[in-house]
């Protein structure tokens, strides 16, 4: 059972407060759903040869009752930005899905 | 005069600039952080070197590892441009295996292949090692013999 209850979440998630407006499309095709998320886009230095390289590592936190059949190769679209789905770290406790995005 | 070392180093990533993939982003011993938008790269080390004398000391025979690294950054299919980029560094690093009289011979040694899923998008690192073998006089390491 989760700890937060759904009106709990959708506080959180609310765009008055940490969350942001976004597209979600299963598969990537359709309308999609309209859903809020928690968006974060920290810096990190990815790994390379000799040198590294400057970059971001785009995580969206979305309520699981919004995504439900949360995939790889879905997309939310953020701001404008598309990006695809390519990690799904499920918490059934919380009640939430973390996306890791890339574009 | 500089080392042959660094002649050569050179010699090489002006052999290596200009390619389709790659163009003129090219860099020498690079140590700071690329940005995304400084990919495709490449950027050519000289990291080691075995030395030993001959002619009764007179001469040092070197052989230099000299590592070419090729770095690409694209959502899809960035083992294809690894391999086209390895294709054009090496057809590049063949067209003149002495640069221009600096070193006696360089061959390919070995290739390897690297990802990174650590962004937002997938960043792929090819590096190709060359050993190549020169000359100078002991007391002279500036000219090539």
């Amino acid at each position: 059972m989760a700890l937060f209850t759904s009106d709990d979440l959708s506080e959180f998630f609310a765009v008055d407060t940490l969350g942001t407006a976004a597209t979600y499309k299963e598969g990537g095709v359709g309308d999609g759903s309209s859903i809020q998320v928690i968006f974060k886009e920290d810096y990190v230095e990815i790994s390379g040869g000799s040198v590294d390289i400057e970059g971001t590592h785009p995580v969206a936190v979305c309520r699981a009752e919004d995504v439900p059949n949360a995939a790889h190769d879905d997309t939310v679209t953020i701001d404008g930005t598309v990006y695809t789905v390519a990690g799904i770290q499920r918490s059934p406790v919380i009640g939430t899905v973390r996306l890791v995005l890339t574009t | 005069m500089s080392h042959v070392r660094q002649q050569i180093r050179e010699a090489i990533a002006t052999a290596v600039t200009g390619l389709t993939t790659t163009g003129s982003n090219v860099h020498q011993s690079r140590v700071w952080n690329f940005e995304a938008g400084d990919l495709p790269c490449l950027s050519v080390f000289t990291n080691s070197e075995t030395a030993e004398t001959v002619n009764l000391g007179e001469t040092m025979s070197r052989i230099m590892q000299v590592a070419v690294e090729g770095y690409v950054r694209q959502a899809a299919d960035t083992d294809d441009t690894m391999d086209t980029v390895a294709s054009e560094v090496e057809v590049a690093m063949a067209s003149d295996q002495t640069f221009g009289g600096l070193a006696r011979a360089s061959e390919l040694s070995g290739t390897e292949i690297a990802y990174s899923t650590e962004g937002e998008r997938v960043v792929g690192v090819v590096t190709l090692t060359y050993q190549v073998q020169y000359y100078t006089a002991s007391n002279a390491p500036d000219t090539a013999l």
